[in-house]
C-alpha cells in the first residue's frame, strides 16, 4: 500500500472560498474574543490516518474513507478547515502525532497510558472491543484455551499493549502464549489464513467486517472495550481549537439520528457484503436518499440495530466485568493467597502470597494440581478431594472449608481455602478452578485455646456437681446414724431410760435435726446457685400436703401456746407440680409464722384463684420493717441480726423458697406491719408444664 | 411366719441401726455389703422385701435392681430405695430401674417401721403402681 501523503482530492472552487468566507469570519469573531489561535493565517489540518477498514482505510483511487475521514471531512467543512491526509502505519501514525508531525490522529482509543501522551477529544466516536479469531475448527472457548498457542497481533494497537489488552491479559492468567506483530488487523487474519499462527487479536468492527473473507472463527473472547476518539499533539498549535469544534460537532451529530454521523456509521459499519459495497457506493447516494425520505425507515431500522448491539455488548461487557472483577476481588485481598488451576492443561497458577504462606518461593512447587494435594494434610485430604470432585461434577458451584498443608519447614499451617469453578459457556465443561488462601493459623489456636477453656470450665462444673452429690451424701450418711439411734434409744428398744438420759438424748436429737436442716439448706442453696436443683412435676393433693405441713408444726405452736388455724377451700384437690418442693416452701413458710410470733395466732388458708393454687400464712408476730422487707429473700438474711440468737434457723428459708416457686412457674409476696405481724402468700400454676 | 427383710448397704452405722430396729419389731434381716453380693442373697433368701441403698461401691443401687428384675422369681419381691437426694433425679431413677418406692435418708426411727409395714402391705395387695 502507498505511504505519500495524501491531498483531498474532492476539493471544490465554491468550497475554496467558503472556506476564505468562513475563515474571514473566524478572524472577526476570535479578535473580539481574544483567543489565541487567531494568529493562524490558514487552517490546516493534517490528518493521520491508516488502514483499518472499515473505520479508516485507503481506497484504490487513493481517497481517505471510511468512517473517520467521513466524519473529519464533514467537521472540516463546516469548519472551514483545509484537511491534509497523511498514511503511514499504525506506529508510524503515532510517532508522527506524538513529534506533531500530524495534528489530528483518527481512530485512537482512549486510555490512561495514551492520556499521558495525547491530547484527546472529549466525544467519542465510537467503543470497539478487542476479540479473539481463531483458526477455523480450533474452538476456541476462552482466554485459558491460548495457552501455548501461536497469537497474532496488531503492533502498538491498544488491544495488544494497554493494560487489559491481549499481552496483559495473559500475564494476569498465566498464559503462556508466542505473540506474532504484524502491522495491521487484515495482516492478522492473514496470519490465520496462512496456518502461521492460531489464533488473532483484531477489533471487533474489523472482525465482524471480513471475518467471512478469511478461514477464521468468531470466538467468545471479547475484551477491553475501548472508546474510539481524535487524537491531537499535546501541545499542537492546533489541538485547543480542534478539541473545541470536534467536541461541538460530534454532540451536535450524536443528539440528532438523522445527522451524517449516524449515516456515516450506517455506511461503514452496518451493511454487510464487506468493503467493496461501501466503497462502490458513491458518496451522494445517501444524502440524496434521505432528502427524499426513504432513508427514514433505513435510519430508524439501523438505529434499533445499533440500540440491539449496544445492549448485546454491554451484555457481554458485564458479564466481562463480572468475571475481571472476581480475578482482581481475589487477588487484591492483601492476606489472600490464590490459585488458579486450567482443568484442561492441569496447569496451576499459585500466587506469590500462597506460596509464601507454605514456606516456598516461585518456580519452587510443580505448577500442577498434585503439588497442591500432596502438601495437605493427610487426615485433611480425602475431604478437601470429596469438594474439589462435588465442584468439578457441578454439584456444588463453590466451596469453602478448612484444612492444613504442609509448610516447607515441616510444619502444618491452618488454611481457610475459597474456591469456584469457571465453566466453558457452551457446554458447561470445567475450564478452570480458582480460589484463595487465607492462612487461619492464629484464627484456629485462638478457638482452639477457646475450646481448652471450655472443657476446663466443663470440668470444673462437673466437678462442682460431683462435690454438691458426694458432700449432700457424705453429710448426710452420719447424721443417719445419729438421728436414727437417738431415736432407737429414745423409744426404749435399746433398753429403759431414766429422764436425764431421756433429756439429754432428746438435746442431741433436736441438735442433730437442726443440723440436718442446715446441710439441706446450705445444699440446696448451692444447688440452685449452680443450676444443678432440678424440679419435677407430678399430680399430688395439694390438700394434704397443706394439711400435713399444717400439722407438723403443731408441737411447736402448742409450745408457745398460739392457735394454729387451717383453713382450705372444699374446690381445693389435685395439682400438678413438685410435691416435695412445694411441702419444703409450705412448712418453712409456717414454721417461720410459728417461730416468729410470740403470742397470737397462725392462720393458713389455701383457695383457687383462676390458674392459681394460693396458700397464705398470716401471723401476729414482730413483723418486718418495710425497708427490711427487700432483704428478707437474700439468702443468709434474717432480719434484726440483734435477735437472730432468738431464732434458730439458717436464714435460707425464705430465699430457697423464694427460688423453689419461682422454679414451679410461682411466685411468693409478703405484706407485713411490724408489731402486728406479717402474711405471706405464695401462688402455683395449678398445672405446671413439664419444664424443670 | 415372721417376714424376711433383705437390707442392701455399705455403710455399717445404717446397716446396724436398719437391722436394729428391723429386728426390734419383729422382722428376720438378711444384709449385704455391695451389690453382687445383695443379688445373690435375694437369690438365696427369697426376701419379703428389699431395702436397698442407691450408692453402693462396685455396682450402684440402680444396676442392682435392674439385675434382680431380670430373675422372673425374684420380680414380685417389692425393692424400696433408701436414698438422700444425692443427685437430681435420684428418686426418679430409681423407680425407673425397678424400684416399688423410696425412703428418704436419714431415716426416722419413729416412722420406718411403719413406712415398711405399708410397702409390704401394697407388695402383697399385688398393688404395685399405686
Amino acid at each position: 500500500m502507498g505511504r505519500e501523503d495524501l491531498r483531498h482530492g474532492s476539493r471544490r472552487a465554491a468550497e475554496a472560498i467558503f472556506i476564505r468566507f468562513r475563515l474571514l469570519t473566524l478572524l472577526v469573531v476570535a479578535s473580539v474574543i481574544g483567543l489565541s489561535y487567531i494568529a493562524l493565517a490558514d487552517v490546516v489540518v493534517r490528518v493521520g490516518i491508516y488502514d483499518n477498514p472499515p473505520k479508516v482505510y485507503v481506497d484504490g483511487a487513493g481517497a481517505a474513507r471510511g468512517l473517520f475521514p467521513e466524519l473529519v471531512d464533514a467537521i472540516g467543512a463546516q469548519e472551514g478547515w483545509a484537511i491534509h491526509y497523511v498514511f503511514g502505519s499504525w506506529t508510524e501514525c503515532l510517532q508522527r502525532l506524538e513529534a506533531g508531525e500530524i495534528d489530528l490522529m483518527v481512530d485512537v482509543a482512549y486510555s490512561a497510558p495514551r492520556v499521558e501522551l495525547y491530547a484527546f477529544t472529549h466525544e467519542t466516536v465510537l467503543v470497539n472491543w478487542g476479540i479473539v479469531y481463531g483458526r477455523k475448527g480450533l474452538q476456541i472457548m476462552s482466554l485459558l484455551d491460548l495457552d501455548g498457542l501461536r497469537v497474532g497481533v496488531m503492533r502498538g494497537s491498544t488491544h495488544t499493549v494497554d493494560p487489559d489488552g491481549i499481552v496483559d491479559l495473559a500475564q494476569r492468567f498465566a498464559i503462556s502464549c508466542t505473540f506474532i506483530e504484524v502491522d495491521d488487523y487484515s495482516a492478522v487474519f492473514r496470519l490465520l489464513d496462512a496456518g502461521e499462527a492460531d489464533a488473532g487479536v483484531v477489533n471487533r468492527v474489523f472482525g465482524l467486517q471480513y471475518e467471512s473473507q478469511h478461514t477464521v472463527e468468531r470466538t467468545p473472547i471479547l475484551f477491553n472495550p475501548s472508546e474510539l476518539r481524535f487524537a491531537m499533539p499535546k501541545d499542537g498549535t492546533l489541538t485547543p481549537l480542534l478539541v473545541e469544534r470536534i467536541d461541538a460537532t460530534l454532540a451536535q451529530m450524536k443528539a440528532d439520528t438523522h445527522s451524517l454521523y449516524y449515516q456515516a456509521l450506517e455506511r461503514n459499519l452496518f451493511v454487510s457484503g464487506g468493503p467493496e459495497t461501501i466503497v462502490r457506493w458513491p458518496h451522494w447516494v445517501l444524502p440524496a436518499l434521505a432528502s427524499a425520505g426513504a432513508l427514514i425507515g433505513i435510519l430508524s431500522s439501523a438505529f434499533l440495530v445499533v440500540r440491539r448491539e449496544v445492549r448485546r455488548r454491554s451484555i457481554a461487557e458485564a458479564a466481562l466485568r463480572r468475571s475481571e472483577e472476581r480475578f482482581s476481588l481475589a487477588m487484591q485481598g492483601a492476606n489472600d493467597g490464590l490459585w488458579d488451576w486450567d482443568v484442561i492443561s492441569n496447569r496451576v497458577y499459585y500466587s506469590p502470597r500462597w506460596l509464601g504462606m507454605l514456606g516456598y518461593v516461585e518456580n519452587e512447587l510443580a505448577p500442577t494440581i498434585e503439588a497442591f494435594r500432596s502438601l495437605i494434610h493427610p487426615d485433611d485430604r480425602a475431604r478437601v478431594a470429596a469438594l474439589e470432585a462435588d465442584c468439578l461434577a457441578g454439584r456444588v458451584e463453590r466451596y469453602e472449608t478448612e484444612f492444613r498443608m504442609r509448610h516447607k519447614s515441616g510444619y502444618y499451617v491452618s488454611i481457610l481455602s475459597r474456591a469456584f469453578l469457571v465453566r466453558r459457556e457452551a457446554d458447561g465443561a470445567p475450564l478452570r478452578m480458582v480460589g484463595t488462601h487465607v492462612d487461619i493459623t492464629d484464627r484456629t489456636r485462638a478457638a482452639h485455646e477457646l475450646e481448652v477453656a471450655k472443657e476446663r470450665a466443663e470440668a470444673a462444673d462437673r466437678l462442682k456437681s460431683t462435690f454438691l452429690a458426694t458432700m449432700s451424701h457424705e453429710l448426710r450418711t452420719p447424721l443417719n446414724s445419729i438421728i436414727g439411734f437417738t431415736g432407737i434409744l429414745l423409744q426404749g428398744l435399746a433398753g429403759p431410760l431414766n429422764e436425764e438420759e431421756k433429756k439429754q438424748l432428746s438435746m442431741v436429737r433436736t441438735s442433730a435435726r437442726h443440723l440436718l436442716d442446715l446441710i439441706n439448706d446450705v445444699l440446696d442453696i448451692s444447688k440452685i446457685e449452680a443450676g444443678e436443683l432440678q424440679v419435677t412435676s407430678e399430680a399430688f393433693d395439694l390438700r394434704t400436703l397443706v394439711s400435713e405441713a399444717a400439722e407438723s408444726a403443731v408441737p411447736a405452736a402448742e409450745k408457745k401456746g398460739l392457735t394454729l388455724s387451717v383453713v382450705i377451700d372444699p374446690r381445693v384437690g389435685v395439682i400438678k407440680s413438685d410435691r416435695r418442693r412445694v411441702g419444703q416452701t409450705l412448712m418453712n413458710l409456717i414454721s417461720n409464722a410459728v417461730k416468729f410470733t410470740p403470742s397470737g395466732e397462725v392462720r393458713v388458708n389455701c383457695r383457687h384463684e383462676g390458674p392459681w393454687a394460693v396458700v397464705s400464712v398470716t401471723d401476729t408476730g414482730i413483723g418486718i420493717r418495710r425497708e427490711d422487707l427487700g432483704k428478707l429473700f437474700l439468702p443468709f438474711q434474717q432480719i434484726e441480726s440483734g435477735l437472730t440468737r432468738n431464732y434458730d434457723g439458717t436464714g435460707l428459708g425464705l430465699s430457697i423458697s423464694k427460688r423453689l416457686v419461682a422454679m414451679l412457674g410461682g411466685s411468693i409476696e409478703v405484706t407485713s406491719e411490724p408489731g402486728r405481724g406479717s402474711t405471706f402468700t405464695f401462688r402455683l400454676p395449678l398445672q405446671r408444664g413439664d419444664l424443670s | 411366719m415372721s417376714r424376711r427383710i433383705l437390707v442392701i448397704e455399705d455403710n455399717e452405722q445404717n446397716l446396724y441401726l436398719m437391722q436394729f430396729l428391723l429386728t426390734a419389731y419383729g422382722f428376720e434381716v438378711d444384709s449385704a455389703r455391695e451389690g453382687t453380693a445383695g443379688v445373690a442373697k435375694a437369690q438365696a433368701a427369697k426376701p419379703d422385701l428389699i431395702l436397698l441403698d442407691i450408692q453402693l461401691p462396685g455396682m450402684n443401687g440402680y444396676e442392682v435392681a435392674a439385675t434382680i428384675g431380670k430373675h422372673p422369681e425374684l420380680l414380685s419381691i417389692p425393692i424400696v430405695a433408701v436414698t438422700s437426694y444425692a443427685m437430681p433425679g435420684d428418686r426418679e431413677q430409681a423407680i425407673a430401674a425397678g424400684c416399688t418406692g423410696y425412703i428418704e435418708k436419714p431415716i426416722n426411727p419413729e416412722t420406718f417401721i411403719d413406712q415398711i409395714e405399708e410397702f409390704l402391705a401394697r407388695a402383697e395387695g399385688g398393688d404395685c403402681s399405686e
